[in-house]
């Protein structure tokens, strides 16, 4: 043992997380150090706040030489005396922060890796399909980057931008002209932009000939054409302007406006778009042997729970347990109302009405509900999977009773778990601060496997999600946006009833949220064992 | 994961008031690690939000030791040979590969590695025998 209580291996491992050298499974088992281990999350900043002071050095260091070429005439011991004096205190503010970056990052010292070079636009080429050019016909490629006042263009294809300093996710769409006028600021004379704001990006504006959208904290798209332009908030707010000083006016989530090549507003919708999503029909209640079985809990009406703080995850934190004994342990479940048995239907679309359709009530709405499916199942394919998607709130994948896949929202009790998972901006979300979550990588056999999903509402009526699967490898059609079409996660294939909801579904969301999925048989994780399913199990408690 | 270094540098260098450190610490510290995790994700192996998150978190509250740390390895790099204090000072520049570095010195870069590895924790136990609880 080192000190602190941690071993020389754990000790490698934080400097080798810094160098930017582990190997995957290190970077689990560093993971899993960080998150158990104060401290090593403390010795990590520690040994980061040294990488920050090289990094100062270098950077003086580099100035300097800079300076020298400029003034050939400058008095060295002057430049010597800088290295002397002790460090301002801008800079040792900015070493600080720069170690608190480096420790959650690691430095990656830098390597051949072109996306660790270092570059000086407002903007980065993370995708581009089809031709993209920039200012003086210069072509663009992934990694490419863009600088202030330069003007983009394309005739067909799409591209996907990451602005450096405000974080701001952008897709466009051809035909497409569009002019970056700073960090904060684009004009978009011709196309599609869709935009993902992060908090640091508040205020960033897209500018149209005749309105100004001015970011408050969202997601929207701005699409461009001779007629006019238009304008979808998928979530948050915005704020539009008229070039000619109009009063600003306010635009919500789900809200749609059309204005004519005047400026005049010619349309303008207002939905809330989770309330709009469609609900597929309650086939979960026909329980058959075929598909992955289980059913829906809650507590029990009660005055003392509605009192309750919609936001406290009472169901998730009693589920955790379950969870935490690898789906074993059910006694958590013993307070709860159970609904009757139900059938895994795929997680896809809105949830409002779930816990009467399963027949739940009476329960506490404020106490929130959760699903368990539970059984195993044979994957259709050996090989590589990785799940994706998202709910509004819970959603969680375990495989052989350990959680490989967390889509929840962010105030779901999963996250306790400290489950990985990874968020893409860039995906079409209805409820963009859970995110388009996907997991890992998971390697499997054609043999059976465990299988448990959770899925549910911390508490209320407006309840959504998706879960799809990726096979590594496949090619997935993709939508306008980009996203592949990866199929929904099912444990029978649909019914032709089934099949058409789905497909009136996956179209609301096309239009509505620029997001897809799509219905594959060969993607379908059959049932095996059935006998040992939830359905039986818990029906001899 | 440089840009991200260095946008956090670029920000505290113009921050005039000096006394709002603590906020800006945790703001910054939260926004560009949380947007940079996002954009690099599909690329790097990078930590999970939630780590991320309780290492800003407490760093935050570690701001006068990180500063006492800072001052301390002043003196504690000094004490480096010059051959050492050059190599880290190469390695940390922008514009330089590791593999470039392992080149010139005729050197594996595993061996750079485990050299840097080496200053790294010299340094650290220099700076925890002036400032004890700067590890913990």
């Amino acid at each position: 043992m080192t000190s602190n209580n941690l071993t020389e291996n754990d000790e490698d491992l934080l400097h080798r997380y810094l160098d930017g050298v582990l190997t995957r499974s290190e970077h689990e088992s560093l993971e899993q150090l960080l998150r158990s281990n104060a401290d090593a999350r403390a010795q990590l900043r520690s040994l980061a706040t040294i990488d920050a002071k090289w990094q100062q050095l270098a950077l003086d260091e580099s100035t300097t030489l800079i300076s020298d070429a400029f003034s050939e005439t400058q008095d060295r011991s002057s430049t010597t005396s800088q290295h002397e004096r002790s460090i301002p205190l801008w800079a040792s503010v900015t070493a600080i922060a720069a170690s608190l970056v480096i420790a959650a990052f690691g430095w990656f010292l830098p390597n051949d890796d072109p996306a660790a070079q270092f570059a000086t636009g407002i903007a980065r080429v993370i995708h581009v399909e089809g031709q993209a050019t920039a200012d003086a016909g210069r072509l663009l490629s992934r990694g490419a980057d863009l600088f202030a006042g330069e003007v983009l263009s394309m005739s067909n294809g799409l591209i996907e931008l990451a602005f450096r300093d405000s974080g701001v996710h952008v897709i466009a769409t051809a035909p497409l002209q569009v002019k970056l006028n700073s960090d904060k600021h684009m004009s978009l004379a011709n196309g599609q932009v869709k935009l993902v704001v992060p908090p640091q990006g508040i205020g960033f504006v897209v500018d149209t000939e005749k309105r100004r959208f001015i970011d408050l904290g969202t997601s929207f798209v701005v699409s461009v054409s001779s007629l006019g332009s238009e304008v979808l908030v998928l979530d948050g707010k915005i704020s539009v302007e008229s070039n000619d000083h109009e009063a600003a006016s306010l635009m919500n989530e789900g809200e749609f406006a059309k204005f004519d090549q005047n400026g005049r507003t010619k349309k303008r919708t207002a939905s809330r778009l989770s309330l709009a999503l469609p609900e597929v029909s309650a086939a979960a209640t026909n329980v058959n042997t075929r598909s992955l079985a289980g059913f829906v809990v809650g507590h029990g009406p009660s005055a003392e729970l509605n009192k309750k703080h919609i936001a406290e995850d009472l169901i998730g934190s009693q589920l955790l347990p379950l969870i935490q004994s690898g789906f074993q342990d059910t006694s958590c479940l013993q307070p709860l109302q159970k609904s009757e048995p139900i059938s895994f239907r795929g997680i896809t679309g809105a949830y409002h009405d779930f816990p009467q359709q399963t027949g739940l009530e009476p329960y506490s709405e404020s106490g929130g509900w959760l699903s368990w499916y539970h059984g195993n199942v044979v994957p259709p394919r050996s090989g590589r999977y990785r799940f994706w998607g998202y709910a509004d709130n819970h959603l969680m994948v375990a495989i052989n009773g350990k959680p490989v896949f967390e889509g929840s929202r962010r105030e779901s009790s999963f996250k306790k778990l400290g489950i990985s998972r990874t968020d893409n901006p860039a995906l079409p979300c209805l409820i963009a601060p859970a995110g388009f979550a996907c997991s890992d990588w998971i390697e499997v056999t054609d043999q059976p496997l465990q299988l448990d999903i959770l899925f549910g509402e911390v508490g209320g009526r407006i309840t959504s999600g998706l879960l799809l699967i990726e096979r590594e490898g496949e090619n997935y059609e993709e939508t306008f946006w980009g996203q592949p079409k990866w199929p929904l996660f099912l444990t029978e294939a649909p019914g032709d009833k089934e099949t058409t909801e789905l497909h009136r579904l996956r179209e609301h969301l096309e239009e509505k949220t620029m997001g897809s999925f799509s219905i594959a048989d060969d993607a379908v994780w059959k049932v095996q064992n059935q006998e040992t399913s939830i359905t039986s199990e818990q029906s001899r408690e | 994961m440089q840009e991200v270094s260095v946008a956090a540098l670029r920000k505290f260098s113009t921050l005039d008031d000096h006394s709002a450190f603590g906020a800006w610490a945790c703001l910054i510290a939260r926004y560009e690690l949380l947007t940079a995790r996002r954009r690099h994700a599909r690329d790097r192996l990078v930590l999970s939000e939630d780590i991320i998150a309780m290492l800003a978190d407490e760093g935050a509250c570690e701001l006068e030791l990180r500063k006492e740390q800072l001052q301390a390895l002043d003196q504690c790099i000094k004490k480096l040979t010059p051959d050492r204090r050059e190599l880290a000072i190469t390695a940390y520049s922008t514009g330089t590969t590791i593999r470039e570095i392992a080149r010139k010195m005729k050197k594996t870069e595993g061996s750079l590695y485990q050299m840097l590895a080496r200053i790294r924790t010299e340094l650290h136990r220099c700076v925890s025998r002036k400032i004890p609880g700067a590890s913990s």
